[in-house]
This record gives structure tokens, sequence and C-alpha cells, in this order.
């Protein structure tokens, strides 16, 4: 058993939640409980071993549950997450089946700092100094956990909130048809007013809805509280030659566009998600062909004689990656392609970090971004439904 | 009429072809479990959506007994709906979600009694009762539990002890249960225990 993360390979304490390498599938749900275990801990913390211990046995245990299907404890609490996790867990066989993803305390790099009154009132029980020094939780945390706790919210925004895929359980209005029409065959489709008429969370947004509707603080709800990790698992590993930024990961080189120019564009554009083209009316992936000079090629055929492919890994995430943002930054700066983009895709489709941060990144005008948000994802929506494009509707 | 419930966010296919997996798939399984569109599930509140998908997730793999004060059909078919939009995906037009209609299951069993065998319907019901992934079992509040009605219930529930299927039944408070008999004391004593708050 090689452990993902040791004493020497150890993961911040409050990266957790959205660092934690595990499979995908359960990614969504492990970022969810551990971002709520992880914002009680930051108002809780005790630096001893003995409440170090308790909070690495509850993500251990929290883990086990979501990865192996089992229930989470009945009476585990996201407002009381480490002494509602019940004692009887074999914790032996959990780490058993947990094999690499087992965390140890000694794993965990602990940025968090102990609160007033933990530190106060437990002095003599402070860990030796072999123990790396606690450092300041991030401040994108602190801040947000803060705010949270004044509006009385206890859980980070989840990732599936983001997401461009309708929500898991659709809700719309029967007696609101946003759209009743008949096609040239005489088949009947209809098109429901989507439920909440007012988003609350981004992936809610549809093709009905309607921002005139939203109010300023409606619109700034859409932004979520804490930063999420948006783009695919690689980009967020360092990787030799190409720059990293701790928030956005790598910033892959562009021939004709500077570094800057690239993070901006991740900002406007953090998320990819089935992107295609018509290729000789078809449609076609996007990233399966690069368009150069106005010639549409095979990405895999001239990969290699591309100059920052001796930089950029040959991996399917970074190829993508390549060939839409390369795309984004020609047509946004005025380069008219031949093979456009099937649909849509306008800037802020997806908010993934908390206002406070844009402003933080030159972007000060949040308002206008989460309008922008909700405008994207409407075009987006409308350009490519396959209801509208039947009946020959354009959104 | 094409109605889905993804309409408004669809954009997986260029044109609707009125039969993509999505469309057939949701589309069975709310017509199976008789959940038309303008079913009160559409628009249900976040707050009675939060109850549901917690009682699936505490019910998983297991039999559980859900208490309902108010309406207990509302209830197990929003609960159906949950379940629903859970397993819909790769469900290949497979039953895996089944609500039960307790009452009128035994009618339909009490009927056959005095044809020459199950009727087809009755063959379907049953192969879904043991097949389905999710069964919720509802409209108890309308039986009279005689022994017939307690064992066909607890033979039911005693057939659905695998790890891999979660049985919901959705009951009003178990001291409101009609029935007398050694059967029914076993019955209620059942589901209590089983109860998920």
């Amino acid at each position: 058993m090689s452990l993902m993360y040791s004493s020497t390979n150890r993961i911040k304490f409050t990266d957790i939640s959205e660092r934690y390498a595990v499979p995908k599938q359960y990614k969504a749900k492990l970022t969810e409980v551990h971002g709520s275990l992880i914002l009680y801990v930051v108002n809780h913390f005790h630096n001893t071993r003995s409440y170090k211990q308790k909070v690495v046995n509850a993500l251990n245990v929290l883990t086990y549950c979501i990865m192996f299907n089992e229930t989470p404890p009945f009476n585990w609490k996201t407002d009381n997450p480490i002494d509602t996790i019940p004692p009887e867990f074999d914790l032996e066989a959990i780490q058993e089946a947990l094999s690499d993803y087992w965390l140890g305390i000694e794993s965990i790099e602990w940025d968090v700092s102990p609160t007033s009154d933990t530190a106060k009132s437990a002095p003599n029980r402070v860990e030796s100094s072999r123990v790396t020094q606690p450092r300041p939780a991030r401040a994108s945390t602190t801040a947000r956990t803060a705010a949270l706790v004044q509006r009385g919210v206890m859980s980070f925004t989840p990732k599936e909130d983001l997401y461009i895929q309708a929500p898991k359980y659709p809700l719309f209005d029967f007696s609101k048809p946003w759209l009743s029409m008949q096609d040239l065959q005489g088949e009947k489709f209809v098109i429901y007013t989507t439920l909440p008429e007012i988003p609350t969370r981004q992936n809610e947004i549809s093709a009905t809805t309607d921002m005139s509707k939203m109010t300023d603080a409606e619109l700034m709800n859409l932004f979520p509280n804490h930063m999420i990790q948006t783009r695919a698992a690689a980009m967020y590993e360092p990787c030799p030659g190409i720059e990293y930024d701790d928030d956005l990961g790598c910033i892959i080189p562009i021939e004709g566009f500077t570094a800057d120019q690239v993070r901006e564009n991740i900002i406007k554009y953090p998320h990819f998600y089935k992107l295609k083209r018509w290729n000789e009316d078809v449609l076609s992936s996007f990233y399966h062909d690069i368009e150069i000079d106005g010639e549409l090629m095979s990405v895999s055929a001239v990969w290699d004689s591309l100059v920052e492919s001796k930089v950029i890994p040959k991996q399917s995430d970074f190829i993508k990656e390549y060939v839409v943002r390369r795309y984004l930054l020609e047509r946004d700066a005025g380069v008219q392609h031949r093979y456009e983009m099937y649909g849509t895709l306008d800037p802020f489709l997806t908010l993934f970090m908390p206002p406070e941060q844009y402003v933080a990144r030159g972007f000060n005008d949040v308002l206008s971004i989460s309008k922008q948000c909700v405008q994207s994802r409407i075009s987006f929506k409308q350009s490519r439904n396959p209801v509208l494009k039947r009946l020959n509707i354009h959104g | 009429m094409v109605n889905c419930i993804f309409a408004g966010h669809c954009f997986e296919q260029s044109q609707c072809d009125s039969s993509c997996p999505v469309l057939a798939q949701t589309s069975y399984l709310l017509e199976r479990n008789n959940i038309q569109l303008n079913s009160p599930v559409f628009h249900a509140t976040p707050s009675e959506l939060r109850r549901c998908i917690s009682i699936l997730d505490n019910s998983a793999g297991s039999i559980r007994t859900v208490v309902e004060n108010m309406s207990t059909n509302a209830l197990s078919d929003l609960l159906t709906y949950c379940a629903i939009c859970q397993h819909w995906r790769g469900s290949q037009l497979h039953c895996t979600v089944y609500n039960l209609k307790y009452a009128q299951y035994l009618e339909a069993v009490q009927k056959s009694w005095s044809s020459n065998g199950d009727s087809e319907e009755l063959d379907y019901v049953k192969i879904w009762i043991s097949s389905a992934k999710v069964l919720i079992i509802s409209n108890i509040d309308f039986v009279n539990f005689k022994d017939f009605q307690c064992q066909t219930l607890l033979s039911l529930l005693q057939s659905r002890m695998n790890p891999d299927l979660t049985t919901i039944v959705v009951s009003p408070q178990i001291s409101t249960l009609v029935g007398d008999g050694p059967l029914f004391a076993r019955l209620t004593d059942l589901l209590s225990k089983q109860k998920v708050v």
C-alpha cells in the first residue's frame, strides 16, 4: 500500500475539500461533506494531537461512507461533524478499505490556527515543535467562513451547483408552457418554464430563465462561497515548464498571447463541457480538430508540429485545453474562424469563485459578471436546445 | 405530444428526435409510476426535496418506514420521483423504481383467486416488486390488516432483504394502522423498528 498522502507528501488541511485526489465519481459528494467538516474545524480548531486524531477519523469515516455506498452515520450533523461520528466504526477495517486514500495526521499540513477560545483553554496540550507550525487558513476560506457564520449558512457551495447539465431533480411549472409548438410533421413539442423561476444556483438557469425578473441580490447569490476547481483535474497539478497559479492551475503557453491574457481567459472561461463544431455537415467533437489559418486539421496529426507541444504534455486534457483556449483567445481578439463552435460560449458561463476574489483579480464589477453568467447560460442552452433546433427556432 | 422533464435544460443532441435515451428512460419510469406532468412533484419545494433525498440516502440497501402525518400519497409520489431521478440513467427501460400501491395490489391478488391465474398486469407488478432497485410501498393506510394482508406484506419485505435493494414503506402514524392478530403486532413492530426520521 502506498499512501497518496504521507509525511513527505502532505496535503494542506484547507485544500482537502478541493484537492484530495479521489475517483471522479465521488468527488462532488466528498467535496461537500469534507467542506462542511473543514468549515467547522477552522472555527473550532485545537492544536492538539487528540483533536487532530478526531478530525482525521471523521474525514476517513466520511470518505469511506461516500466511496463504499455506506449510509453516513445516522446522527452525523454538519454543524458538529466531529463529535457526531459514532465511536463504533472499525477504523482498521476502514483503513484497509480506503487503502491509498487513507489520511493520517502526518499526511496533513495543518494550515489552521487555533481559535482564540480554544487556544486559551488548552495551553498545556499544544503539540511539540516537531509538528509543523500551523499557518493561518487561506484568506479565501476565513473571509468566507466569517460571512457564512454571519449569514447562518454552514456549508460550502457544492460543485454540482456550477454544473451546466440539468439539475438532478428537474422542476417545472406545468401551468406555464414557455413554448408550445408543432413541427412541420405536426408533432407537438412543449417546454415548460423551469423552476425555481428565480435561479438560486447556476445549474438552475435554463433556456426558459428570464433574467429581468432577478434582483441584484438574487444575481449575486449565484456566486459560490469558496473557490471551486472547474478545470480538468490535470490542470491543477504543476507541470515542468508551464506557469502555475495556485488557484487557477496550469497557465498553458499559447503562441501570440501573454500568460496574463491566458490567465484572464481562464477566469472568463473556466470550464468546457461537450463542445462541438460543424465539420462538413457533421457535428463533431470540438477537441478533435484544430483550425489553423482557416484550415481544419486533426489535432493528433499536427500536434507535434505546434511550437507549444514541446512544453505541453501530450495528454488529452491538455490537448483539449489548448485547442479550446487557443480558439477562444483568437475569437475574442477578433479572429473570424471558418469553422465556428456549435452554439454560443460567452464569458462567465461559470462563476467559480466568490465575488471578492474576482475583485482581487481586477474584475471589479461583480454584479455585471453575475448578469453575464445568467445571460451566457441562457444563451448556451437556447443556442443548443434540441427542441428549439427541431422547431427551427434559434435562441 | 413530446413532454420531456429535461426540455428546458437539454443540450444533448443537435435536434430532438423524440426518442433519445434520456426521454425514453425517464418517460417510461414516470408512466410506470403514474406520475403525470401536472403532478405536484414537479414543483416540490427545496425542503420537501431535501427531505426525500435524505430519506432515500438513509434507506439505501435496507428496508425503512417513513411516517407521514400529512398526505402519504404526496410523499410516496415525491419519493418515487426523486428515486427515478437517481436511477433512470442506464435503466434501459427496466422498472428500476416502483411505487407499489399496496391496497390496490391486494385487491388485484384477491381478484386473481377467482380467475384462472394472475393477469399479465399482476405478473408484471410481481416482477417489479422483486426486481426494482427502489420499491416504495404506499397506500397501507387504506388496508384492514388481517392475517393475509399482514403475511403478504411481511413476506414481501422479507423478499426484499438484499443489500442491493432499497424498500421504503410510507405509512401514517403506525398506531393509526387498522388491523388485529399476532401478525399485525409483528408487522407494526417491524415497521416501528425500521423507522427513519
